[in-house]
């Protein structure tokens, strides 16, 4: 249900730009109605990207205290508006979630949030604080609010210059037996190394956490290895540990791997953008392939990792029977890399999902290998190939694979692989012959009017069951857009994303 | 859940609207009206472009420029456009790509003379549902667009792509 809310627009206010949002909100409103009967307790406010005049923002105020989860993402929102909202903390008990995300609230507006949050009478679950130009400053009341806010299970203060002193008041928070916060998000805070003995010291106490991101600060090994000790040794049952970007190579790797194979609770794991390479990738494996270790999600992207990793990876994907999801992107795997992972997707103990090959140095080379992987595997529901050079060829040799009847293909991307009109026969085909594809990602290629005929043609056949077809930066003339937009009245469940 | 619809349909208003202005006018502006709205919908693709890819002088929105504005333009929903180019510079300018300051590029593009100041933003390692996050590059660039009645009306990203990679 949240989801759905997610799709679905609320306008009291002004909009902020006169093109904020695509007409999908408006058309998702429209086929999925209003859902009318909903208590006062179930109501969701969802509103991004607009701004309020004084008269408006009156107006939604008198209404707030009838939602159980407020956003209001991106609104202009600054100190005045905290004042209204910190009221609203402090005398509606029904208020669970909060989301002021990407508003210039500063510190003076987070502390008049705090005198809200510290009321007894509040009872907020999640409070997400994203973006909101807030600095050490505010980190002491915030301490106080996680001393004292045992309701408290989420923070997320992402994106603001905290710094090392800030990310120390909140570890302060953290230690207090009161604080049951089970999520915390602090990418981007400008935390460092220092601030991971206080942290360490919240692990080997404390057992409520269980997400934990630190991605987007310069860390290092040092820190990262005493970040893992603190895991190995301590209560805590972590279930998501974003480590991405924060200086890691493959000397945290033994660490890290000791925690894969030690921590059943973990079930994602992201440690994109650190120069990890293929001798720390296989030190990864390994702890992965501990019975112990029952990791759902590796996120791998940007790691440094080449054919050799690959080789170690695809042992992973053939027999890890809990992996769902890996994501590679943005790795040079070339197609030697890729051979190697279609061994993996042969085998038929492989569970994965969902795999990202997103800018991984492919050619046409490596398609067939992924053809027949696909024919014989039916697990793999998302594909993401975008951004390699596979071409035309590449795509007819990945086609033919899909519409082998093993394949239970949902979503497959090919954006940015040079392609034209030539390959549009084969993914009509597809689109036909294959009830399982929902999305088809066609973005950024040259296929010109011609292509374009093709693909309206196959969306039209009653087998098709396309939700999503994506063309962003895609061309053609006004003559094939006629056949676009009336593909979207002749299904209404379809649409096309550009 | 308050819901309130975002954008109204306009088109049934402009239709009895031009069906009153015909009755009081007659034929003749009902023709030139007609027409209007005709390049009106020409036009929508334009206003595509400018919405995916113009943003001069370039929004100040913090230190997470692609995160928010490629949100705010609302290239996230349902899914995450992977690498979307903001041109930063006036519309006559770019405008012009389609006429003096453009030359042929093949595949009915057209290419700039000039340099522009844009910042791409690609997407990081998240999948391809929101929430989208992405990387931004900011640099000169030569534009590849397409044009229809001397308005670009296509950003080819693939070019700007090649060119990043030929770097």
């Amino acid at each position: 249900m949240t989801v759905l809310f997610r799709t679905l627009k609320s306008c009291l206010a002004l909009p902020r730009v006169a093109w904020a949002f695509p007409r999908a909100a408006g058309r998702a409103l429209r086929s999925w109605g209003f859902p009318e009967g909903l208590e006062a307790s179930k109501m969701e406010l969802d509103i991004q990207c607009q701004e309020f005049d004084a008269s408006k923002w009156k107006e939604l105020v008198s209404t707030l205290n009838q939602h159980k989860t407020i956003r209001l993402d991106d609104c202009g929102l600054g100190v005045s508006h905290c004042e209204d909202l910190s009221s609203l903390l402090s005398t509606s008990q029904a208020l669970t979630e909060l989301n002021l995300s990407n508003n210039e609230l500063g510190d003076s507006g987070v502390d008049v949030l705090c005198k809200g949050l510290l009321n007894p009478n509040c009872n907020l679950q999640k409070l997400w604080l994203r973006n909101c130009n807030l600095t050490k400053a505010c980190c002491e009341n915030l301490r106080s609010v996680l001393k004292s806010k045992s309701s408290l299970t989420e923070l997320h203060l992402g994106d603001n210059s905290l710094g090392t002193l800030g990310g120390k008041a909140l570890c302060q928070g953290l230690m207090d037996p009161n604080c049951q916060l089970q999520s915390l998000q602090l990418q981007y805070c400008e935390l460092t190394k220092e601030n991971i003995e206080a942290l360490s010291s919240v692990l080997l106490t404390k057992s409520s956490l269980q997400t934990l991101n630190l991605s987007n600060n310069k860390l290092g090994d040092a820190a990262v290895k005493h970040l893992c000790q603190a895991l190995l040794d301590g209560p805590c049952n972590l279930q998501s540990l974003q480590l991405e970007s924060c200086d890691i190579t493959h000397a945290s790797c033994k660490d890290l791997s000791a925690v894969l194979s030690n921590k059943p609770s973990l079930i994602e794991f992201c440690i994109g953008e650190n120069r990890i390479g293929d001798a720390g990738i296989a030190i990864l494996c390994q702890g992965v392939q501990n019975p112990n270790c029952k990791i759902e999600k590796l996120w791998l992207w940007e790691c440094n990792i080449t054919a050799p990793g690959c080789k170690e990876l695809a042992k992973v994907i053939g027999t890890k029977e809990t992996l769902k999801e890996i994501s590679l992107l943005g790795n040079a795997l070339t197609d030697e890399g890729m051979e190697f992972l279609c061994q993996g997707l042969k085998d038929p103990k492989t569970k994965l999902e969902s795999l990202w090959l997103r800018d991984c140095d492919l050619t046409a080379a490596c398609c067939k290998s992924i053809s027949s992987a696909l024919s014989v595997n039916s697990v793999l529901k998302e594909l993401q190939m975008s951004g390699n050079c596979i071409g035309d060829e590449g795509v007819i040799d990945i086609c033919e694979g899909v519409r082998s009847p093993n394949c239970k293909l949902e979503s497959l991307w090919l954006g940015q692989s040079s392609l034209t009109a030539v390959c549009c026969e084969a993914l009509a085909k597809v689109i036909v012959e294959k009830p399982s594809l929902l999305e088809l990602d066609v973005s950024y290629s040259h296929i010109g009017d011609e292509g374009v005929f093709k693909l309206c043609e196959a969306v039209k056949n009653p087998n098709c069951n396309l939700k999503y077809l994506i063309l962003y930066d895609t061309y053609w003339t006004s003559q094939a857009d006629k056949e676009l937009k009336a593909l979207e009245g002749l299904k209404p469940e379809f649409q096309v994303v550009t | 859940m308050t819901v309130v619809q975002w954008r109204y349909s306009s088109s049934h208003f402009l239709v009895a609207e031009l069906m009153m202005l015909f009755k009081r006018f007659g034929l003749g502006l009902f023709i030139v009206l007609a027409a209007v709205m005709m390049l009106g919908t020409f036009a929508a693709d334009y206003e595509t472009f400018l919405r995916q890819h113009y943003d001069n002088p370039k929004s100040n929105v913090g230190n997470r420029y692609c995160n928010t504005m490629m949100v705010r333009r609302g290239m996230t929903r349902p899914k995450c456009k992977e690498v979307n180019t903001f041109i930063h510079d006036t519309k006559n300018e770019i405008n012009a790509v389609c006429g003096n300051k453009g030359e042929p590029f093949g595949n009915g593009l057209r290419r700039s003379l000039k340099q522009f100041q844009v910042t791409t933003c690609t997407m990081k390692g998240t999948s391809t549902r929101p929430p989208c996050d992405y990387r931004g590059n900011s640099s000169p660039r030569y534009i590849v667009i397409a044009c229809e009645n001397g308005l670009p009306v296509h950003f080819d990203e693939g070019q700007i792509y090649r060119y990043l990679m030929m770097i």
